[in-house]
């Protein structure tokens, strides 16, 4: 008899989604974390003055859009999520700003200081959304809820053809399906304001807007964010989610070990049969056993460091494997102290980027945009700094001592880059040389949107893709999002065509899953652990539960006027 | 909030809070820990920053696999590993080989008959035999029994213990350095090297601790860590209390204590909410205890006096974390690899007579002439708290709190580390921009009951000690208070991750509520 029913490989916050759902169902279940504490992505630290609480990875949550947030019962294991009535701000250096809202129709009132014409397109595309909400939640749910079926976006497609036919737009579904982020936003709005304000949107939840496709359906999610889909910070940071997985896991009998990492994964006959852990671990070199494995680990670990090449018998599937791109998805953060709110140069045109909790600045106009896309993908550090923005205290005060914020500034660049102003760099590596120019550069920049900022400082903590790394090794090159968002990496060929059968986490190896670097990808919706937990209980015979119902923002829909807002502000 | 009603509300889920509130849930009782930060574990606190495990607080444990919750909860199934250097301290000096004290006093006596003198390795044997024995039959299992008063308690030894309670008497009488240099004839360096086991921990030679000297310098040689960082410990006990059903509601700040009656009907929290509880455990300080959770009128007077008159610890810590390229390799160690991989370097300071006058600098509210500290390389023997081949560097020295640390803890770090350098010189830093530099004014911001820097949240001095702590009417957890109990560090037996004031808390609670205690 083996150990346990399921072995969940890294207590990540997917690998904890997954875990908590099949202890619920009745498996025997162990997650084994190779750090002291689980939640490596989901974060908050002290690492400067204590009180000030740092969200070192994912900072903006999307974890109130899923199932598990009623499945599991997140609320009740003490996660709330906190939110600001402006959602995300972008000001412009000519002193205007473009603004999402909580309601769009605060949303509609900045963007008609823009463009009547977007703000009448806005309008309009709302007016199509609202009365089908639920077939729309419904297509969305099977896009990051379910594996990847030609079917879901075939119906995807369509309705982004009857989406843009409302809109009077000559745009198919099809053609949409091929388009980039750049390209959609020309094809909907006249502002270049509003257009960048997206596409910055659009990339940090995920989906690069260069690339056909990924771009385009995240111009729409991005779009949509903030109003329709929940991104949040949670009381007491992004630890909390990680809080709240844990009890629930905890409360459902699930066993978690941690400093426990695992070498091998042992595989017999062809099948994933259990684990021996790492000599480091509490449990130096200790076999454990069980019916079904998940890997939360990214692909390249899992397959090449933890099964081996030799029992991968399709040798072009290992080259395939190994070229798994990671580097296209870092970012290299700085985290601030603040005695003070920052004072957003732009105040004067619309004081909702004063409510905004997170937001972007630099990259100008889309042509701009562009360019430091293409930066990326080149492997090189873009000159100029356009950086995504959080004051998360703003939602949430609990993140540092009363009357002082914390804020951050990341910008994207490439995890091993090669060339930054000319000069040529040795990846990885050279962020130890370069980080505190860099960490300056970004000072300067916030400075300039935000005068006096400077002077609000009183702590500064860096935070490259080398430190994201050693904090998680599986998150190769800094990567946060299990592997680059990339057209070949994208959908039904994540992570590399080959690897997943028959579904979206069961792989070419019996026994063996993944709820990393499959299909979504990062930023919290926990859709990889969810898609995980939906087979291997299928496979187990115990997915059908009472309890086991929700769907995408379900939750949300019911309880998003219950998401306190503003809670730091001052009036 | 996840409920509204509760049987015992235990606030502050530090190392006491949560072995409190184990205990409880085990029974059966509805049980929730309030706690005002983000994360639990208090003093368990360990950073994992860029795959490096930084403890800014606890480090060494005393008691670890003593503790009866060790045993009790069956930690060392849930990850609980505690990890004992054979080396457990080295006292590095200049003109002088190192003093090495290894966990087996064989070893050390063989060493410093080797290095020092035949007498002081005899000396050695003598001393380490009696304080062995003083702890183990006395001072130790003290620590988990309800605090008697001092008139009660001294003929008890007497009668219990015979001729060893009377030596322990004698010792008591004693200060630290008399006991060494006159009981067993000590001179430095050795003596400054064992002074410090005990020096360390912030106490002077003259506070009248005697009585606690033995069971120091007894358990800092037989002091662990916890693999993984002193976080695991916390953690684990985390999830007995969530097993056992009992709830930990992180960010909750309690303000008052309310009374209907008289008698305890719950919490009130910053935000405003009230939680029922006729039952409330309290680990934090008296000044929160009894003057900000209480009316005045609501407490006997000399309580309250009590509680205005609590002294914080005279001197608190400064602490820097950081990643190395290598472990360090101090002077003077040819031939004494040991020294390079003792769990506590202690370096520095030239003598006794050099601890003392920096202790009198520091009480004066002086900085120290030379930083005189100790350093860990935990990744030496947890490879899982470094990364990779770099390690995870620790400095710990006494400060003092009245400094202007927003400004000069940069310069002071420097200074500390250049010190550390010229012991260690090659000392080097991996990551200098993102060194974690931690002056006693941060204890304070991190943890409200830890004033001052005080970390044992109040001074060890005779009349906040034993019996007296911290106060005769609730040194035995209950208080005057009808439902309101006192279970954490600055009640008996006192900090230090023993664990004695949540096990005697819990122990206490059961017996009061007529639950049966399903521990020994």
């Amino acid at each position: 008899m083996p150990d346990y029913d399921v072995i969940v490989i890294g207590g990540g916050i997917n690998g904890l989604c997954c875990s908590a759902y099949l202890g619920k169902a009745g498996l025997k279940t162990l997650v084994l974390e190779a750090r002291g504490e689980c939640g490596a992505h989901c974060d908050t630290s002290e690492p400067g003055i204590p009180g000030f609480l740092y969200n070192l990875h994912a900072t903006m949550l999307a974890t109130g859009f899923g199932p598990p947030m009623q499945d599991l019962e997140l609320e009740k294991y003490g996660l709330e999520l906190r939110n600001t009535s402006y959602v995300w701000g972008k000001p412009f250096l000519d002193g205007t700003n473009a603004l999402i809202a909580s309601n769009p129709y605060d949303t509609m009132e900045n963007w008609g200081k823009h463009s009547k014409q977007d703000r009448a397109l806005l309008e309009n595309a709302l007016e199509f959304l609202y009365p089908q909400m639920l077939d729309f939640t419904d297509i969305v749910h099977r896009f990051m809820y379910t594996a990847p079926t030609a079917e879901t976006m075939r119906d995807f497609s369509d309705f982004m053809g009857r989406f843009f036919q409302h809109l009077g737009k000559n745009v198919t579904g099809e053609q949409f399906m091929k388009m980039n982020g750049f390209e959609v936003m020309d094809a909907m709005f006249e502002s270049d304001h509003i257009k960048t304000m997206v596409q910055a949107m659009e990339w940090i939840i995920g989906f690069p807007p260069i690339h056909p496709q990924i771009g385009a359906i995240g111009s729409l999610l991005g779009l949509l964010s903030g109003s329709f889909f929940p991104l949040t910070t949670a009381k007491g940071g992004s630890h909390a989610v990680t809080h709240a997985l844990i009890q629930a896991n905890v409360a459902s009998g699930v066993k978690i070990m941690s400093c426990c990492p695992v070498k091998t994964i042992i595989m017999k006959n062809g099948e994933a049969q259990g684990v021996v852990l790492h000599e480091d671990a509490i449990y130096p070199n200790q076999e454990i056993t069980a019916k079904k494995i998940v890997s939360n680990i990214t692909v390249v670990p899992t397959f090449i460091d933890l099964i081996g090449e030799e029992h991968i018998s399709d040798k072009d599937l290992v080259k395939r494997i190994k070229n798994f791109n990671y580097h296209e998805q870092t970012i290299f953060t700085v985290h601030y102290a603040l005695d003070g709110p920052p004072k957003w140069r732009t105040a004067d045109y619309d004081e909702g980027i004063m409510r905004s909790w997170m937001g972007y600045f630099g990259g100008e106009t889309t042509a701009e945009m562009r360019k430091y896309s293409q930066a990326i993908i080149d492997q090189e550090i873009y000159p100029e700094i356009y950086a995504n923005w959080y004051l998360p205290t703003l939602a949430d005060p609990t993140q540092a001592p009363a009357g002082c914020h914390v804020t951050q500034a990341w910008i994207d660049i490439p995890g091993e880059p090669l060339k930054w102003k000319h000069g040529r760099l040795g990846g990885k590596n050279s962020f130890m040389d370069i980080k505190n120019v860099l960490a300056d550069q970004i000072t300067d920049a916030y400075e300039r949107y935000a005068p006096g900022f400077k002077k609000q400082i009183l702590n500064r903590y860096i935070y490259s893709p080398l430190e994201q790394e050693r904090n998680n090794p599986s998150a190769i090159q800094g990567c946060w999002a299990g592997g680059s968002v990339i057209p070949e990496q994208f959908y039904d060929k994540r992570p590399v065509p080959g690897v997943c059968v028959g579904g979206g986490s069961r792989t070419f190896l019996k026994n063996l899953y993944l709820s990393n670097s499959i299909h979504p990808f990062g930023i919290t919706p926990l859709g990889s652990g969810y898609i995980a937990a939906c087979e291997v209980a299928e496979d187990m015979g115990v997915r059908e539960q009472e309890w086991w119902t929700s769907k995408a923002t379900h939750w949300y829909l019911e309880n998003a006027a219950n998401i306190p807002l503003d809670l730091g502000v001052r009036r | 909030m996840k409920s509204t009603e509760y049987d015992v509300i235990i606030i502050g889920a530090g190392p006491n809070g949560l072995i409190c509130g184990a205990y409880l849930a085990r029974t059966g009782l509805k049980v929730a820990l309030m706690e005002r930060r983000h994360e639990t574990g208090g003093g368990l606190d360990t950073l994992e920053l860029a795959g490096f495990k930084y403890n800014p607080h606890a480090i060494y444990h005393m008691m670890g696999e003593y503790m009866p919750p060790y045993r009790d909860f069956n930690l060392a199934e849930r990850g609980v590993k505690y990890i004992y250097p054979d080396a457990q301290a080295a006292y590095i000096g200049k003109g002088h080989k190192p003093v090495m004290l290894y966990l087996d006093p064989k070893k050390t006596a063989q060493y410093l008959s080797a290095s020092f003198s035949k007498e002081d390795g005899d000396r050695y044997t003598r001393m380490y035999s009696e304080f062995k024995e003083l702890s183990e039959s006395i001072v130790m299992p003290l620590t988990y029994i309800p605090a008697l008063p001092a008139m009660e308690q001294v003929p008890a030894f007497a009668i219990e213990h015979g001729e060893l309670g009377e030596r322990f008497n004698e010792i008591s009488e004693m200060t630290p350095l008399e006991i060494l240099e006159k009981r067993y004839g000590f001179s430095d360096p050795i003596k400054a090297a064992l002074y410090n086991l005990f020096a360390m921990w912030g106490h002077s030679n003259y506070d009248g601790l005697g009585f606690l000297f033995p069971l120091y310098v007894y358990r800092m040689l037989n002091a662990a860590l916890v693999s993984g960082g002193s976080h695991r410990l916390s953690s684990a006990l985390h999830k007995v209390i969530i097993e056992a059903g009992g709830d930990i509601c992180d960010l909750s700040d309690v303000t008052k204590v309310l009374l209907t009656g008289g008698k305890v009907s719950g919490v009130r929290l910053s935000d405003g909410a009230e939680v029922k509880a006729k039952t409330v455990a309290s680990t934090v300080d008296p000044k929160q205890n009894f003057l900000e959770f209480f009316e005045e009128s609501q407490l006997p007077a000399d309580l309250v006096q009590c509680a205005r008159r609590w002294e914080w610890e005279k001197v608190s810590y400064f602490g820097i974390h950081l990643s190395l390229r290598s472990a360090p390799r101090y002077i003077g160690t040819e031939g004494v690899d040991d020294a390079n991989r003792a769990l506590m370097t202690h370096l520095g300071v030239g003598d006794t007579e050099e601890i003392l006058s920096n202790y009198q600098d520091m009480e004066d509210g002086k900085l120290p002439g030379c930083p005189h500290g100790h350093t860990t390389i935990a990744s030496l023997f947890d490879p899982i708290q470094g990364y990779g081949t770099y390690h995870t560097g620790r400095w710990e020295s006494l400060a003092p709190f009245d400094q202007d640390w927003d400004l000069i803890k940069g310069d002071y770090a420097k200074q500390c580390l250049d010190t550390w350098k010229q012991y260690a010189p090659n000392l080097d830093p991996l990551d200098p921009m993102n060194t974690l530099i931690y002056p006693p004014t941060y204890i304070e911001k991190k943890f409200k009951n830890m004033v001052r820097g005080s970390i044992k949240q109040g001074s060890y001095m005779t009349l906040q000690m034993g019996y007296n702590r911290p106060h005769d009417s609730c040194s035995r957890h209950y208080t005057p208070i009808e439902g309101f109990y006192v279970c954490g560090a600055s009640t008996y037996p006192g900090g230090m991750v023993i664990g004695g004031p949540g096990y005697l808390g819990a122990k206490i609670i059961a017996e009061d509520l007529g639950v049966k205690k399903n521990w020994k």
